[in-house]
């Protein structure tokens, strides 16, 4: 039989070869091994009180991503005299294998008054699908709020998917927040909670973002 | 940066998140070719 294709598809041996790299591959990037940055996988975290605030309900399984059984990093924040805590390593979503990627919070305004806390309580419907996570919050309190947090430890050649989350607020305070996330193909986005919708809805309690680490693998919010 | 749009209320919220690593496309298309390579060598073999 004649053929045109190049002799080395033509040879079992190449095919295999070819197939074995790809399930190797594969087994490089799906295998939740302990990873020296986060290249795989699926991480999760939820704020939860500090030393001045009890902690609220914890979370688990899926929020807008994610499977029943995922085990979320659980951060106690930091006293409410702190300005910055961390880097905190973060696990994948088996709760016990290193994703690699670390999280660092920060406070961005020098006023004195300021620092970091979790506000427990701020999400009150305590039978909605979404209260376990928005019930704790990490907030900023200065005149001029503007905090941060920088994620470390990512692959700068890799796209990754990230989703913040934001609870309804009593309506009494802190409405609105404004996030500005670096790489990220829509850098800015803005959360109103206007009522606490029990489900997950874009805008009102999360926001999702789609972007590219800069060349040392970071990302801040 | 996370901030307030509020001017008075003095805090800016974030609950927790959720990052996920978008697959790379190397290994998707690797397994692709290989199995292609197979699928040719038996149709050539039959």
């Amino acid at each position: 039989m004649n053929t045109t294709f190049p002799n080395v598809m033509a040879q079992p041996r190449g095919a295999a070869l070819c197939l074995a790299a790809a399930l190797l591959a594969l087994a490089a990037t799906g295998a939740p091994a302990a990873q020296a940055s986060f290249n795989s996988g699926l991480v999760d975290l939820q704020f939860v009180g500090n030393t001045n605030n009890p902690p609220g309900p914890t979370t688990s399984g899926a929020a807008v991503i994610g499977s029943a059984g995922d085990v979320w990093n659980q951060i106690v924040g930091a006293a409410d005299s702190a300005t910055t805590q961390g880097p905190l390593a973060l696990n994948l979503v088996d709760g016990s294998t290193p994703s690699g990627a670390t999280v660092t919070i920060s406070n961005e305004n020098s006023t004195p008054q300021a620092f970091i806390v979790d506000y427990p309580g701020s999400q009150t419907t305590q039978n909605s699908a979404d209260y376990s996570l928005l019930a704790n919050d990490l907030v900023g309190y200065v005149n001029t709020p503007m905090m941060a947090f920088e994620i470390t430890g990512l692959n700068s050649g890799l796209t990754y998917n990230l989703y913040l989350y934001n609870a309804w607020n009593n309506g009494t305070i802190g409405l609105g927040t404004t996030y500005t996330v670096t790489g990220a193909t829509a850098p800015t986005g803005t959360i109103n909670p206007t009522n606490a919708a029990g489900t997950f809805v874009s805008g009102e309690n999360y926001l999702e973002f789609t972007l590219s680490p800069d060349n040392t693998g970071a990302i801040s919010v | 940066m996370v901030s307030s749009n509020t001017a008075t209320s003095a805090q800016a919220l974030v609950s927790g998140f959720q990052l996920q690593a978008v697959p790379e496309p190397t290994a998707l298309a690797l397994l692709a070719l290989g199995g292609l390579g197979l699928l040719l060598r038996k149709q050539w073999t039959a």
